[in-house]
């Protein structure tokens, strides 16, 4: 029986489910037989590398620059390094080193993986999503050119499996994670599963309902004792990490308030109570960010919370009874949670059996069944031209988000006689439709050379295909010589070749 | 090397041209030189007559309207005669102006549209293909060699203009090879109501100055001119001083410091008159002027490092006086202000303020509004790496949550 697997690489844990016999997405347990494996890497010397739940409580009481956590956030920055104990590390590294635990486990129980798809939010940036591939990499995974699904729509997928009734209709999945929230919105028609729009919220999960939780808890002790709070000095003095107040909020969600204690040098150790109102209200304003991403999407797909047949809840967040109360109460339906913790990592395993149908057993087949999953693009590509009127940089946008894949556009420009032998091309991204080079992300910039001179305006033709596997080909043609640029950014690193920290830098394109 | 230029602007010249040269007694300006040119050479020998017969090559320029609509101002530059060449070659037609009112030595007739510049700089030129021409072939009758978009043009002054077309006939070569084999002159009488070059640089000092003074108003709004906030006036000012010519920059100079110790001294005792600049900037011919003023005030506004409530009110007032959008506006501040502060303290910068919600917007507005601040703060932060504004879009994501619970 082939391994097929999927990981939810998560911001405060990863989980790794796998395909059962029958055909069964079910999650395996971590070397410490638990399901979770908390995403946070504690170098405890210069070769002790501690991971999972072991560094996790260390956080905040280890020394700041030997422990990690949270770096998924930071993925997307690739000039970005950590200096420990001589050596520099990347979050990709620092995931890396928790896939590779996860896969060493695995696969010394379970013999090789055959197959693996791991989960990205769904508005990664491009960067990002190829950090996630070369940490998976590096960690030892052969991938497929189909190595990421976006979390929501593996939740989907793991909803739309399991549903007691087949799904039809448009259908809310929402995500609200360990670090970030997604809000998608899906055409369900049995088997077959349609992302119609998504639209995340990069710094909004579980980590910052903490940071309010610690907000609160400095209130108390200020009030207490008269002093002031710093999360980073005074919670080492109180002797309360991160990893207490992750569980003092766990537990705020089935009782309605708990005692903290804070063991003070002077004062003894004080307890101070923190009521479920009291953070309810303290995380409203991260409750108000997701209602608004919603309605965002909602405006994206052009629809109402009325047109809407059902709520799906994923990430662990959502097990806070606030943000499942908000949804309710947002759209007027009643969410669906099921498994919330898990479904983003079960639908990643389903993902994984159906795009590798021919490396399962019949029963694994039958169970998979005629899924069939339709993605959309994550982000808006474009191109930086000239205005010839104006004589400013503007961006056009040549493939806009939320485009059902696969999908390919063309469009055409020119080049006069000022502009010599050749053009410079750039290949733009950005959340939404920019037109401005300052707020889009430059992710690739080139050359088209060696063009003959022209003495009138003659086309250039820009064409964007991006495919199912989320590989963007670009090909840029002068059509006067036939010459042309191929460009390909796949997920795999080619993108990678391009110069670090490319971000348009206007002076190369002013006048001299 | 360059960048693209755009899709839009460019395939719509193309089509003006298309129209243009659809004129009467026009030529085809297909770019192939197989093309045959329409109104063609006649041979000496033939229909057309002997050479001698044709006479000698002139030009004429006529200002004709263009276009599906007939709107577009263009002057036609035509000719007529042999066209003496000893073997068959590829040709084309150079025209270039000169403004000669003022000068008879002429001075520059300079083009806002590439196609229609020299390859160097960005005089007047038209290169039109005339494909193959054979020894002893000429036209017989008017031909179209050249056009000028008029309204794309511009001259020393505004007002009626003498302009002397010069119009020669080149083998086809690459720009920099070209060399006339015969050419001939024309003039023409134009009038224009755009403000000239010549004038545009007076105009260009007195936006400065207008500009400057709302800079030196957004300085003090805070009730202090910072040194940072005077570094950034001079600095802001002497770059754009220097782009004139070194002869104009000495009295631009002297006027730009006498107005800006004024406009201090004004400021100090709170007579400076915000509403006049404000009233003077949107009637400059200055292409951009107001959009200029208000990023210079933005500039201002954030080079002290600590963004206040006053600097942000006054900022959006001069904003929306100045007939700039909401979401350039915005937009500017995204750009200049992510290194400072704003202000917390009491007094500090509202949330309002900090994402520009007009609150006198219906409750629907102000939740729309929101959605679409939300939107795009979302969006700039889940590509932007530098990690100043990735602080300043995660506090302006944060002022939105606060506000929509505040609103409803």
């Amino acid at each position: 029986m082939a391994n097929i697997i999927g990981i939810d690489l998560g911001t405060s844990t990863t989980l790794l489910a796998c395909l059962s016999n029958s055909g069964e997405p079910k999650i395996c347990n971590n070397k410490d037989d638990a399901p979770l494996t908390h995403s946070a890497v504690w170098f405890e010397g210069p070769n002790t590398v501690i991971i999972g739940a072991e560094a996790k409580k260390m956080f905040g009481v280890a020394k700041e620059d030997e422990i990690f956590v949270e770096y998924k956030r930071r993925m997307g920055e690739s000039n970005l390094s950590f200096r420990v104990h001589g050596k520099d590390w990347h979050p990709r590294d620092f995931s890396a080193l928790v896939l590779r635990q996860i896969r060493e486990h695995f696969e010394a129980n379970n013999g090789p993986i055959d197959a693996v798809i791991i989960t990205i939010p769904a508005n990664f940036s491009d960067e990002a999503r190829v950090n996630t591939i070369r940490a998976a990499q590096e960690a030892g995974f052969s991938l497929g050119n189909d190595a990421l699904v976006n979390e929501p729509t593996a939740a989907a997928i793991y909803y739309a499996s399991t549903s007691p009734t087949k799904l039809r209709g448009k259908y809310l999945v929402y995500d609200f994670g360990g670090g970030t929230f997604d809000a998608t919105i899906l055409d369900v028609d049995g088997d077959d599963i349609k992302v119609l729009t998504s639209m995340g919220v990069q710094e909004l999960g579980g980590k910052d309902l903490d940071e309010k939780l610690i907000g609160l808890i400095g209130q108390k002790y200020t009030l207490l004792t008269g002093k002031p709070f710093s999360p980073e000095e005074t919670m080492g003095e109180l002797q309360l990490s991160r990893w207490d107040v992750e569980q003092l909020k766990i537990t705020l969600s089935t009782r309605e308030k708990v005692t903290v204690a804070l063991k003070t040098q002077d004062r003894g150790t004080l307890r101070p109570e923190i009521t479920r109102n009291e953070f309810n209200e303290a995380i409203s304003t991260l409750i108000a960010q997701a209602e608004l991403a919603v309605e965002n999407a909602l405006d994206n797909a052009k629809l109402q919370p009325k047109d809407l047949s059902g709520v799906f809840l994923a990430g662990g967040s959502t097990l806070v009874p606030a943000v499942a109360e908000s949804v309710e109460r947002h759209l007027g339906i009643k969410p669906i949670s099921r498994n919330p913790v898990a479904s983003v990592a079960l639908g990643a395993c389903l993902y994984s059996a159906i795009r590798n149908k021919t490396k399962l057993s019949a029963a694994q087949t039958t169970a998979v069944g005629a899924k069939k999953v339709q993605d959309v693009t994550p982000h808006f590509f474009g191109t930086i031209y000239r205005n010839t009127h104006s004589g400013k940089l503007l961006v056009e946008t040549i493939i806009a988000k939320d485009r059902p894949l696969p999908c390919s556009e063309t469009k055409s420009f020119s080049r006069g006689e000022h502009q010599g032998d050749g053009v410079k091309v750039s290949i733009t991204q950005s959340g939404a439709e920019q037109t401005d080079p300052d707020f889009v992300d430059t992710i690739w910039s080139g050359h088209l050379k060696d063009l003959p001179l022209v003495t009138q305006p003659t086309e250039i033709k820009v064409t964007y295909t991006y495919d199912t596997n989320g590989i963007m080909q670009c090909r840029i043609v002068d059509v006067l010589s036939g010459k042309e640029l191929n460009v390909q950014l796949d997920k795999k690193g080619s993108i990678g070749h391009k110069p670090a920290g490319s971000k348009v830098d206007i002076k190369d394109y002013t006048l001299e | 090397m360059e960048i693209i230029i755009g899709i839009f602007v460019v395939i719509g010249i193309i089509n003006l041209l298309g129209n243009m040269f659809n004129g009467d007694n026009a030529s085809s300006t297909n770019t192939s030189s197989s093309a045959p040119p329409r109104g063609g050479y006649e041979g000496g020998q033939g229909s057309g007559g002997s050479g001698a017969n044709m006479g000698r090559f002139e030009v004429r320029a006529n200002q004709v309207m263009r276009g599906s609509n007939k709107d577009v101002r263009v002057i036609s530059i035509q000719g007529r005669g042999l066209l003496p060449v000893h073997r068959t070659m590829e040709i084309q037609f150079v025209t270039w102006a000169e403004d000669i009112t003022d000068d008879s030595g002429g001075e520059p007739v300079f083009c806002s549209l590439s196609e229609f510049r020299h390859h160097e700089n960005p005089t007047f030129q038209c290169v039109m293909d005339k494909g193959s021409l054979s020894p002893n072939h000429g036209f017989g009758d008017w031909v179209e060699l050249g056009v000028a978009p008029l309204d794309a043009l511009a001259f020393p002054r505004s007002g009626t203009r003498n302009i002397r077309f010069y119009c020669y006939m080149t083998e086809k070569t690459s720009p920099s090879l070209r060399k006339s084999l015969l050419g001939d002159t024309c003039y023409i009488r134009i009038t224009t109501e755009e403000t000239g070059y010549k004038e545009w640089k007076d105009k260009l000092v007195e936006a400065l100055t207008l500009s400057m003074r709302l800079g030196v108003a957004m300085a003090h709004a805070d009730g202090e001119f910072a040194r940072n906030e005077a570094t950034s006036i001079k600095d802001w000012l002497k770059e754009r001083v220097d782009r004139l010519d070194d002869d104009e920059q000495a009295e631009a100079k002297a006027k730009l410091n006498a107005a800006l110790r004024a406009a201090v001294a004004e400021a100090a005792t709170g007579s400076l008159d915000v509403s006049k600049a404000i009233r003077s900037l949107r009637a400059s011919p200055i292409r951009n002027a107001a959009y200029d003023a208000l990023e210079l005030c933005t500039i201002i506004m954030s080079a002290d490092g600590v963004i206040s409530t006053q600097e942000m009110t006054l900022l959006r007032e001069i904003g929306d006086n100045l007939g700039i959008s909401e979401q350039d506006i915005q937009g500017l501040t995204d750009k200049h202000t992510p290194e400072a502060v704003t202000d917390s303290g009491e007094g500090g910068l509202t949330d309002e303020l900090l994402v520009g919600l007009d609150i006198k917007l219906p409750p629907t507005e102000i939740k729309r509004k929101l959605r679409e601040t939300f939107a795009r703060y979302n969006s700039l932060l889940t590509t932007e790496r530098d990690q100043a504004k990735r602080l300043r879009y995660q506090e302006c994501i944060e002022a939105v949550a606060r506000l929509r619970k505040k609103y409803g």
